[in-house]
């Protein structure tokens, strides 16, 4: 592939606005959930696989018309800030995991353009997607119990606490709190930055928590859900769930002690 | 002994840690058996804890024992033992009195699985040896926070003043996170006792022309500041009061308090960045005033309280800015105590109040007898004067001088005796005013009081300033960086003394020259105004709504607009 042509593919695939309104619109027509999750992380990853043996810098200077590392990194940062911005007025969880995810794999191409290599670009990749593909499996779940107006109800706690516990983790994780791998891949990017981009990324980050208090405030309180289908999630899928979190959050303590002096 | 403080430190997190994740899985719903096995869990942690005070206490002074687990550090020195030992305590407390404050309340396992969570992540920042810890715990006490002021679901109310507060919060975590990446670019390590070694060397490594050190003090304070609710970041501070009652007394005693530990944690930094702990003294002397007007002017006894908590501090950031870093440990101690035993006695006051509401069984009787106005008995006005103005400036420079002569040599300390001799007076004018009997000797016990208050106050503070920053040189030179020139500090010194002594004068003959003046005068239209804005919060909460309003109105368009993709 020619310069031009994987910068492109690579704008697709960490998404950059306008080209991110299509990575939005896959996810949006894929109706069966599993898959949304799997496209969540495997879509940026693509990204990592097509990335060339330069850094960005090498990249952008084989480009017939002038495109310097800071501009792709402004325009990464102008993404990011704009999905969050956009996800504070999100009333369907699977669509909120949609705008996180783009606004936070826009970050990818801040460590790129400050020469991070592949496999740690893959790992913070896994760790930012992992949690917005979470929540598209707690989002049908979510949809099976309530219907698809799930969010505007009223609280879900008292009739399934468990389903109830599992929407405030993953937005947890979502938000890049630690201990989530999210955290230490958010810290990954800070690392590398010029001050600018860090000011705006922490910015971002911060937009975030605001979203998913929102997400919070409309799951969990007022009025409980009057009408319900369904049982709670089950102990065991629970235990498997926080089973197979701990072995990723350990994954990204492990990786962040291999980047951390 | 390493073994020992290790073993003290991992239980100290790690007993906490447990029970919150233990208690929702064997209390299985026994609200009984969950509130057991939490309080159970905070007597092992408060043992845990004074266990690590007397190790602190047998090591040599200013030495730090660091543990290292990867890249994690847990660390042990006096600042660290002395706040555990405090927050351990607390804890303890809180979880007792939620015990049965709590048992009709639902998501009552929830709630102690939360206050061990909170109490392992305050833990774990104070014990914090490197600055990943130290953000990850700061980020935490925020998400745990929420979920506790939260915890009544039923209303919506309790979920939007957490969120006031889990915004703010995060908002502050930004300078933090800004500190700790410059820290670590600066010096190449996140190890704090590194970092802390390598700003004694110069050339110090700079940052857009700047040292790091400063740029860090001036993002560490900002940080401090939004934790510690000074003003203009103070709003989430008096709204919190929607939480229950046992997490107001957690937050108002200990959480909020952070600030000034995150101070004295940062410590070192701070001789290299006087401009910074004048900005904190400006910044807390604002907040201490701001808090204390808008306390005074509050309809609601619970925001006023709110406000009284901003007010102090604000007065515990002043004492940063000071130079006086432990003195603000103490005064978070002490305010910490002191604010506990009122929220938690709140209770007690109502129960109080239902079985004798004070109302009088007869009217008339009260009127003529009880309420009969008795000869007011009160000191000759030049000897009231002469105790109001010159027993606190006795008391107070001896008790110094004796202590520690050099005392006045320090701005901070001078500024801080200024304001001791003012709250004296205050005190001393009070006990003047009061209706009694016999006013020598009522004024005499104050005397005496005030002297034992003083001079505890002052052996207490002096020794625990030795203990708490055991490195002499390092403590001379943030008093030194706190200081400012001194025709400067002359001429403020005069200006706020003129200040205070017209207020009193204004206090003293408020009712005779009627400070608000005539109704439907200019002065008074203007009086009531001031009054109205001050009580209305300057309209401040208001106004952050209606721009988050404005921002959410705007990203909602845009949403549509663009079909949500």
């Amino acid at each position: 592939m020619t310069g031009s042509t994987t910068l492109l593919a690579l704008t697709l695939l960490w998404p950059v606005f306008p080209a991110s309104m299509i990575f939005n619109a896959l996810i949006e027509q894929l109706r069966f959930a599993p898959l949304r999750a799997i496209v969540t992380i495997a879509w940026p990853l693509a990204g990592v696989l097509l990335l060339p043996d330069g850094g960005l810098a090498e990249t952008l200077a084989a480009l017939p018309v002038t495109v310097t590392a800071a501009a792709m990194q402004a325009a990464a940062l102008f993404t990011a800030f704009f999905y969050a911005w956009r996800s504070l007025t999100v009333n369907d969880l699977s669509r909120w995991a949609r705008l996180i995810g783009t606004s936070a794999l826009a970050l990818l191409w801040l460590p790129w353009s400050a020469g991070a290599g592949h496999a740690d670009l893959a790992a913070g990749a896994i760790a930012l997607g992992s949690a917005c593909a979470v929540l598209h499996l707690v989002a049908l779940a979510l949809a099976r119990r309530f219907g698809s107006d799930y969010l505007g109800q009223g609280r879900v706690g008292p009739a399934h606490p468990l389903l109830a516990a599992m929407v405030a983790v993953s937005v947890l994780a979502a938000l890049c709190a630690p201990p989530f791998p999210g955290f230490f891949s958010m810290i990954f990017i800070l690392a590398r930055v010029p001050w600018w981009a860090q000011a705006g990324a922490a910015m971002v980050w911060w937009l975030w928590s605001w979203s998913g208090a929102r997400v919070w405030q409309r799951a969990f309180y007022g009025a409980p859900v009057a009408r319900t289908q369904g049982r709670d999630l089950g102990a065991g899928t629970c235990a498997v769930a926080g089973v197979l979190a701990s072995i990723v959050t350990l994954a990204a303590y492990a990786w962040s002690t291999a980047w951390i002096r | 002994m390493n073994s020992w403080a290790l073993a003290g430190l991992t239980a100290l997190v790690g007993l906490p840690l447990l029970a919150s994740v233990l208690v929702p899985l064997l209390a299985r719903g026994d609200r009984r058996r969950a509130g057991r096995l939490s309080v159970g869990a905070q007597w092992l942690n408060l043992l845990a804890a004074i266990a690590v005070l007397v190790i602190a206490l047998r090591t040599p002074p200013a030495t730090v024992l660091a543990f290292h687990t990867g890249t994690l550090v847990i660390a042990l020195d006096h600042l660290s033992a002395v706040v555990a030992t405090l927050v351990a305590a607390i804890s303890l407390v809180v979880h007792v009195y939620s015990r049965r404050y709590m048992i009709e309340e639902p998501g009552y396992v929830r709630f102690f699985a939360l206050l061990d969570a909170m109490t392992a992540v305050i833990l774990w920042l104070v014990i914090a040896g490197d600055l990943l810890s130290l953000l990850a715990a700061w980020f935490l006490v925020a998400v745990l926070l929420y979920a506790l002021l939260g915890h009544d679901t039923t209303r919506a109310a309790s979920g939007r003043y957490a969120f006031w507060t889990w915004i703010t919060y995060r908002f502050g975590d930004l300078p933090l996170l800004g500190a700790v990446l410059l820290l670590w670019h600066g010096y190449g390590t996140l190890n704090l006792a590194e970092i802390f070694s390598k700003v004694q060397q110069i050339p110090q490594p700079q940052f857009a022309g700047i040292d790091v050190p400063v740029l860090a003090a001036l993002l560490v304070a900002l940080a401090a500041f939004a934790r510690s609710a000074q003003f203009p970041l103070h709003i989430w501070l008096p709204y919190t009061m929607d939480g229950p009652t046992p997490v107001s007394a957690l937050m108002h005693a200990g959480i909020v308090n952070a600030g000034g530990f995150l101070f004295n944690r940062f410590a070192p930094i701070f001789p290299h960045a006087g401009m910074v702990l004048h900005l904190t003294m400006a910044v807390g002397l604002i907040t201490a005033l701001l808090g204390s007007a808008l306390m005074l002017t509050q309809n609601d006894i619970k925001k006023s309280l709110g406000y009284s908590t901003m007010g102090q501090m604000g007065f515990m950031v002043m004492e940063c800015g000071l130079g006086a870093f432990s003195l603000a440990v103490y005064h978070l101690i002490a305010h910490g105590l002191f604010k506990a035993t009122l929220f938690l006695g709140s209770g007690s006051v109502i129960a109080q109040a239902r079985h004798d509401d004070g109302v009088p069984a007869n009217d008339i009787y009260t009127f003529v007898v009880e309420r009969r106005s008795r000869r007011a008995a009160r000191l000759p006005w030049l000897a009231a004067v002469a105790i109001t103005v010159f027993v606190p400036v006795l008391v107070l420079t001896l008790s110094h001088e004796t202590v520690a002569p050099d005392v006045l040599q320090r701005q901070g300390a001078v500024v801080l005796l200024f304001f001791g001799w003012v709250t004296g007076a205050q005190v001393f004018f009070s006990t003047h005013r009061l209706d009694t009997a016999s006013p020598w000797r009522t004024m005499g016990l104050v005397v005496l009081s005030f002297l034992v208050v003083v001079m505890g106050y002052t052996v207490v503070g002096h020794a625990f300033d030795d203990f708490l920053l055991p490195d002499r040189v390092l403590a001379e030179a943030i008093y030194a960086a706190a200081s400012i020139d001194a025709v400067t500090f002359d001429i403020i010194a005069v200006a706020v003394t003129a200040m205070i002594v017209a207020t009193w004068l204004m206090n003293f003959t408020a009712q005779e020259t009627r400070l608000q003046g005539r109704r439907g005068s200019g002065w008074n239209r203007a009086y009531r105004r001031i009054h109205g804005l001050v009580s209305r919060e300057f309209y401040v909460p208001p106004v952050c709504t209606w721009c988050a309003e404005r921002v959410l109105a705007a990203s909602r368009r845009t949403n549509v607009w663009l079909r949500w993709l």
